[in-house]
């Protein structure tokens, strides 16, 4: 080990770039902030080999001078924060003044820019991270980076890249979530000399997420509550995934990775969400930049909240409150994409919340609406033409699509209600046909009672007023000794389920009362889905564990495929979902119904 | 076990009660040291006294409530595999001679059900009495409709009696209370009134609770199928 000694900055710069420029993506994303914080209406990007052999992007921003461009590639040189307190309240994209540098340090680094107040711009070329040249040069305003070559002096950084194709899906994914965090910019993608993205500038994030998401299957929900403001567009529970890799979450339209944040969005599907999944969508979070710290990772993609927990909650609580009702029935309607949705709240100044800054009282949910699918240049695809729905012509609202599909997106709306469905049989002893004026719906029976069953148990339980019914005779269940040991413990949460049950030995347990609304069910089993929910819930909230165990429940203590059904029956099923939440799905979220136009049924047959 | 002292409350009484529940009736009468019959066709009343000792009842032979500080009756109920009474209820002996001067919240009738502790058992003909398990306590008085349907069958059935057409009773009379023989032998005799107000020796008679009644009541307050 040597003598202690400042590292030369060419040293210097190279372990930032390790940090800051991982791949050809960081790179991207790091010009592209640059870009946006400088002003741009319009970012190009283009790379070649997947970008290590170049990109090069482009924005007619506000551009720099000589002198600016020189500072700019110096470590720690930044026009975006000037202070301490400014780094506080950061509101560009970037900050760190580490991004140029470090790129130049591991490439062949070209830069052109001219500002508004200049006549001719300036060329500054580094190669390696070696001394800038620079020359005049003829540009536009703004500004032009060009990298070659990334890499080309750190062998062993490239060994880490992926192939070809990965690493320019990894910059697709950074010019989306670009494009998604700032509607009012135009993005170009271009790939190997092709253009293969291009998002105009939206009028607002509903129809960016439509341009960008594309399959116009998301549902709007918005909400504020105390500092924090969600605008959220999101897919159906079926349409959900793994991980959450289809899920982009925006914190003052920085794109983020939070863990959590991905978890309450999926907590607030309920139990229509498997454990594990994630919903497609995009969610953003606005609030007071006082309030979160973005200087946690080199490249920003993580962000520290004062308040992580109070965050979570009212995220939580927001799309809780809006998706409960959200994927409902198919309605004739569809939400205008000429006209857009109300904005979100701004968030309010944190000081006139200072006695309850998070509104622990509830949040206020602005509104809630579907967004329309939109073509993505360069393949656009026309939007389906517009069909008026008979029913729904008295309103004078404009009539937009009939959704014209077994793909329909299920979605709330207050005018077309379950029971106002016309039953007409049930078929194979499984499924309600009904219809109305708009189509013909089938109905998974047991789905449906599942739901609505869920629903009433979930709800009772909240109320603290579940009905037990009393066992003529107890029901002897041999369980493990921790079963035994969770009932002996955990009584009075139990007996707030419905269940009455008593330890008889150090595996044995008796049940003296079931839940009324279940009682038709075998009581052993229904105890069994309890414990074995509450056991693998470990160190989870019991009330947790309970909604799973309820949904498991209701599965089992309902109408089943098979059960023949009165139309009586049949239309009082369809009256007990109008008052259900998240109607559209039963609680592992299968569909509960599928929704044919009497438009698609005639263009099938050859009618239109 | 010794039989436990009587009970000071209700509650104290049902999570005695409770307690028993899912036990068998040859567990219990071996902690009490009494011997289980084999068959119960010729020790009627076993199961109840049983239990009736289990709970701590005071009242004996007394025409009083069997757990007489809290004025609660002990009705043990036998029902079948899909809980469904399989007999009825024996409730009160009839006064003969006395039935035409009471009222209905005078009537023993009404004594005896104004607050019952009911206790199912396993009636199956084919589970030895041992093997029979005691079920789900359930404390209950009658609501303001059974109490009229009750009071109804009661004014029409004393009525028959106190106007001396005791001998014109038979078993179909009554939606919820009925009037049958209570008689240890068919010798057995008790005196009652003709309609001309003499008297004369009669079959001693009982109300019932008709097993239709107990299995609605039943129906109401427990998961009926899961008996068996």
């Amino acid at each position: 080990m040597g003598t202690v000694r400042i590292l030369p900055p060419e040293l210097a710069n190279q372990i930032a770039a390790g940090e800051v420029v991982e791949r050809p993506a960081s790179a991207v994303k790091e010009l592209i902030e640059n870009a946006l914080d400088a002003g741009a209406r319009h970012c190009q990007v283009e790379i070649a080999a997947g970008g290590v052999g170049l990109i090069e992007v482009l924005d007619d921003g506000w551009g720099m001078s000589e002198a600016d461009a020189t500072l700019a590639v110096e470590r720690h040189a930044t026009s975006k924060i000037a202070s301490l307190v400014e780094l506080g309240q950061v509101r560009t994209f970037g900050f760190r003044g580490e991004a140029l540098p470090s790129i130049a340090s591991v490439s062949r680094f070209a830069l052109i820019t001219r500002s508004r107040e200049s006549d001719a711009g300036i060329e500054l070329t580094i190669e390696g991270g070696a001394t800038a040249t620079t020359r005049p040069a003829g540009s536009p305003v703004g500004t032009r980076v060009t990298i070659r070559d990334l890499f080309f002096n750190v062998p062993a950084r490239r060994k880490f890249l992926r192939s070809t194709g990965t690493e320019a899906g990894h910059v697709t994914d950074v010019v989306e979530a670009a494009a998604l965090a700032r509607p009012d910019v135009s993005f170009t993608l271009v790939r190997d000399g092709r253009p293969v993205r291009e998002w105009l500038s939206a009028p607002g994030r509903a129809e960016r997420v439509a341009q960008v998401v594309g399959d116009g299957d998301l549902t709007r929900c918005a909400g504020a509550r105390g500092p924090l403001s969600v605008e959220a567009f999101l897919g159906r529970p079926e349409t959900a995934r793994a991980g959450a890799g289809g899920l982009h979450l925006f914190v003052n339209d920085r794109p983020v990775r939070d863990r959590a944040l991905a978890l309450a969005v999926a907590q607030a599907y309920g139990s229509v969400l498997e454990r594990g999944r994630y919903p497609r969508g995009v969610v953003y979070l606005d609030i007071d930049p006082v309030l979160v710290d973005v200087n946690v990772h080199p490249q920003k993609s993580e962000v520290r909240f004062a308040d992580p927990r109070a965050v979570n909650d009212a995220l939580y609580s927001i799309l809780s409150r809006e998706l409960s009702t959200a994927f409902s029935l198919p309605p004739a309607r569809r939400w205008n994409p000429g006209k857009p949705p109300p904005p979100p709240a701004p968030p309010p100044e944190p000081k006139a919340e200072a006695a309850d800054p998070w509104g622990l009282g509830g949040s206020a949910p602005v509104a809630s609406a579907p967004v329309a699918s939109a073509p993505v240049a360069p393949a656009p695809v026309a939007p389906a033409p517009a069909v008026p729905g008979p029913a729904y012509e008295k309103s004078g609202e404009p009539l937009v699509a009939v959704q014209d599909s077994a793909r329909s997106p299920i979605r709330p709306s207050p005018e077309m209600r379950w029971s106002n469905l016309r039953f007409i049989a049930q078929v194979r002893h499984t499924f309600l046909v009904c219809e109305s004026d708009d189509g013909l719906y089938v109905l998974d029976q047991h789905a449906a009672a599942e739901r609505v069953m869920f629903d009433r148990l979930r709800k009772a339980y909240r109320d603290s007023s579940v009905s037990s019914q009393a066992l003529l005779f107890p029901v002897v269940v041999d369980v493990t000794g921790a079963e035994a040991e969770l009932v002996a413990t955990r009584a009075d949460e139990i007996a707030a389920v419905g269940f009455d049950l008593r330890v008889r030995g150090p595996e044995s347990i008796s049940v003296h009362g079931v839940p009324k609304l279940l009682q038709k069910t075998s009581p052993e089993r229904l105890v069994r889905d309890l414990l074995s929910e509450v056991m693998r819930s470990g160190g989870r909230g019991f009330s947790d564990a309970v909604d799973l165990a309820l949904a498991t429940m209701a599965c089992h203590g309902s109408i089943r495929a098979g059960d023949p059904l009165s139309p009586s029956e049949g239309t009082a099923l369809l009256r007990a979902l109008d008052g259900a939440e998240f109607a559209g799905h039963c609680p592992h979220g299968r569909p509960v119904v599928t929704f044919t136009s009497w438009h698609e049924l005639d263009r099938r047959v050859g009618r239109r | 076990m010794a039989q436990p002292l009587r009970p000071q409350s209700e509650a104290e009484l049902v999570a005695r009660a409770r307690a028993l529940s899912g036990r068998r009736v040859g567990e219990l009468a071996s902690e009490l040291g009494q011997p289980c019959p084999p068959d119960l066709r010729r020790a009627k009343g076993f199961v109840g006294g049983l239990v009736e000792r289990a709970l701590g009842a005071d009242a004996g032979p007394r025409a009083l409530p069997d757990f007489s500080l809290l004025g609660v009756e002990l009705k043990t109920l036998p029902v079948d595999a899909r809980g469904r009474p399989v007999e009825s209820t024996f409730v009160c002996t009839i006064p003969l001679t006395e039935v035409a001067n009471l009222e209905w919240e005078a009537s023993p009738v009404w004594r005896k059900l104004r607050r019952v502790l009911w206790v199912v058992v396993e009636g199956q003909r084919s589970l030895p009495p041992a093997q029979r398990r005691i079920g789900e306590p359930l404390l209950w008085s009658p609501s303001p409709a059974q109490e009229r349907a009750l009071r109804f069958d009661w004014e029409e059935l004393a009525g028959l009696i106190g106007r001396g057409d005791v001998e014109r009773i038979t078993g179909h009379l009554g939606n919820c209370l009925q009037v049958r023989p209570k008689a240890a032998t068919s010798r057995s005799r008790r005196r009652g009134t003709d309609r001309d107000g003499a008297f004369f020796d009669a079959m001693p008679k009982g109300f019932y609770l008709r097993a239709t009644f107990t299995a609605t009541l039943l129906a109401e307050h427990f998961v009926v199928s899961a008996a068996g």
